[in-house]
């Protein structure tokens, strides 16, 4: 492993390549720190701009702009009491109030190196635990990928937000836009209306860019906000001493840990992941009456939480090909874009790609002090720019993304369909996660699934006769039976 | 609480309706089907369908029943006539629109000509009073996005 690893630094060590991960830390960093603007919508932006590239220094990009994005929505979260991410939303429950005592600089260090030390923990948990998975998924075929994908759609409803019965509906709807196109085994036609670019069903990117950015623009053309916002001064003043890093050190592993655990559940994500261990920590805090005050173990509580999601969201996706959240449901896009299958295939084929993936990651995680440092001084700046700048921009930026894969009107106008589908989504309370993590999984199931009952001549009994194939057919059923519990016990207790 | 269960009525009613619509007019006239693998073009599509038209259908029912339990005539009756308004001075609808002018006139003129009005029209929309601003900013993201994409990426925009 090492000397794959190694490998792996040789081929991500060049000025492209290394220049690339710097570039999507800041670019990373500058989405998350932006109110409205998330991490998920800068790396549907950025996908465009990488298809000239090489998959290696495509993916140097993109996975530093995911972790940068991790880390910079804890800014305005702390400065202006504002998540740039909803990651950050924990954050601000004692980083505003630091920040309301003039410890403004010293809630973003604490969040700068929880945010660098849990990732760094993620990472490595990341690289050893992928191979391990890789290695078992080898044996995987079509039967075990059908149950797989199966287990995978019913952990969709598990964020579905408030309503769980919405979340269902939307991942249907995602699955039913998935279907769209030639038909995987017949190449029959299905929902083309004679729209010859609809043939190759409609492209992922399309939805992404339609379902977070467009809808984005249109619900924040609600607010018009042109103001310039308040901010205090001067932050550079106060900063996170070794003292307070050292005091969090026990929050931030707890909060790697539990990161890991979390993000590594397909469906789950960063946000849960930040309040499970801002929860914990106050839990066992010997003080726990402080938090919500001002706490700095809350900071790097969130921080440390919502950061490691990274690396544990990126084992699901490379060692199965299922996406942790729903940035990593755009990864995947990129992956599929890129002509990489993430997954077990993905080990067999493009093993130096992996581990270059993974040196990359490491590599990123000595530039984000460096640039986060520098975005807690220069921000005050960037958050200046108002929203009647900044929505106009991404509108365009979209349009010329989507229309520059295939050159092609018809996306555009798909597009802004989606936007206005998602746009409405949003306002009846319907998660666009589900959706776009069921249109993503849709052929790849249907594809097995029908594989599967050819090889078995129909007969269903293939899937529980397969140890993996039954194993994730039993992780389906109690999955299910513990979300509904969940969710029931959330309603009772909504309700007292 | 009431609007939501209004809203919940009325996009569970839409989506049962277009889960029929679905079922007996797009799949058999949209979807081929065939007998050639063990399952049929149609069959996921048509068990999505069928899934949709559950889903929607309870949905609706909880969200009538929530309605009833309430027991206020006032809701019940802005039930039965629900108030569609429609102000194109609005944002999403304002925006909506710029973006459908924006995408006419990229494909029947230019993108050079077309981003920098869609640029002007976007920002006047989102509040933007300073015309020096509006004007340099526009001419000034045109430009780099058209350079960036036509010389760096070779992605050709017009």
């Amino acid at each position: 492993m090492l000397h794959e690893l190694l490998n792996g630094f040789q081929m991500v060590l060049t000025f492209g390549n290394v220049f690339g991960i710097f570039i999507g830390v800041v670019f990373g960093v500058f989405m998350g720190a932006v109110p409205g603007l998330t991490g998920t919508m800068g790396i549907a932006l950025i996908i465009p701009l990488t298809y000239s590239l090489s998959p290696i220094t495509a993916f140097c990009v993109l996975l530093g702009t995911y972790k940068g994005c991790l880390f910079g929505g804890s800014i305005p979260a702390i400065l202006i009491n504002t998540p740039g991410a909803p990651a950050a939303a924990v954050t601000v429950f004692d980083g505003y109030p630091m920040a309301q005592k003039g410890q403004a600089g010293r809630a973003m260090g604490i969040a700068l190196w929880s945010s660098v030390i849990a990732d760094a923990f993620a990472t490595i948990c990341l690289i050893f635990l992928t191979v391990f998975l890789a290695r078992i998924s080898l044996k995987f075929g079509p039967p075990e990928y059908a149950s797989l994908i199966v287990f995978s759609l019913c952990i969709v409803a598990g964020i579905s937000g408030q309503s769980m019965l919405k979340g269902v509906i939307a991942a249907v709807l995602g699955f039913l836009l998935g279907t769209v196109g030639l038909d995987p085994m017949v190449s029959t036609p299905r929902f083309t209306f004679g729209f010859v670019t609809l043939f190759n069903g409609i492209n992922m990117m399309v939805l992404m860019i339609g379902l977070f950015a467009v809808s984005e623009v249109l619900v924040q053309s609600d607010v018009k906000n042109s103001g310039v916002r308040d901010l205090p001064s001067d932050t550079s003043s106060d900063t996170a001493s070794w003292a307070d890093i050292k005091r969090c050190l026990p929050t931030i592993f707890r909060g790697g840990i539990i990161g890991v655990l979390i993000g590594a559940i397909p469906g789950l994500g960063a946000t849960p992941a930040a309040f499970l261990t801002y929860t914990e920590t106050k839990r066992v805090s010997k003080h726990p009456e402080k938090f919500g005050h001002g706490a700095i173990e809350g900071v790097a509580a969130s921080e440390s939480g919502n950061n490691a999601t990274c690396g544990g969201a990126l084992i699901p996706l490379m060692a199965l090909g299922i996406p942790g959240d729903v940035t990593t449901a755009v990864l995947l896009g990129a992956f599929l874009i890129h002509g990489l299958t993430p997954g077990p295939a993905l080990f067999k084929e493009n093993i130096s790609l992996v581990y270059g993936i993974f040196a990359a990651l490491l590599i990123a995680i000595f530039f984000l002090p460096l640039i986060g440092r520098w975005f807690i001084r220069i921000f005050s700046l960037i958050s200046k720019v108002p929203n009647s700048i900044i929505y106009p921009v991404t509108t365009v930026l979209c349009t010329v993304g989507v229309y520059g894969f295939n050159s092609s009107f018809t996306d555009l106008w798909l597009m802004l369909i989606f936007g206005i589908l998602a746009y409405f989504m949003r306002q009846f309370g319907y998660p666009l996660a589900p959706m776009l993590i069921a249109f993503i999984l849709e052929p790849i199931g249907e594809r097995a699934i029908r594989q599967t009952l050819t090889l078995s001549r129909g007969s269903l009994s293939i899937f529980v006769s397969r140890p993996i194939s039954l194993t994730f057919l039993i992780l389906t059923v109690i999955a299910v039976i513990i979300l509904i519990r969940m969710k029931t016990r959330s309603s009772e207790a909504k309700a007292c | 609480m009431s609007k939501n269960y209004k809203q919940d009525v009325l996009t569970g009613g839409g989506l049962f309706i277009f889960s029929l619509v679905l079922i007996f007019y797009l799949i058999p006239v949209y979807v081929g089907g065939s007998t050639h693998t063990q399952l049929s073009p149609q069959f996921f599509p048509i068990v999505a369908a069928w899934a949709l038209a559950v889903l929607s259908l309870s949905l609706t029912a909880i969200s009538v029943k929530g309605l009833m339990a309430q027991k206020s005539k006032e809701t019940l009756k802005t039930l039965l006539m629900p108030k569609f308004t429609f102000n194109p001075k609005s944002g999403p609808v304002l925006s909506a629109g710029i973006i459908c002018a924006y995408f006419l006139g990229f494909e029947y003129v230019s993108f050079l000509a077309a981003t920098p009005v869609a640029m002007i029209l976007f920002m006047l929309a989102f509040g933007q009073r300073s015309w020096l601003r509006i004007v340099c900013i526009s001419v000034a993201v045109t430009a780099v996005i058209y350079l960036l994409f036509t010389f760096g990426l070779k992605v050709p925009l017009e």
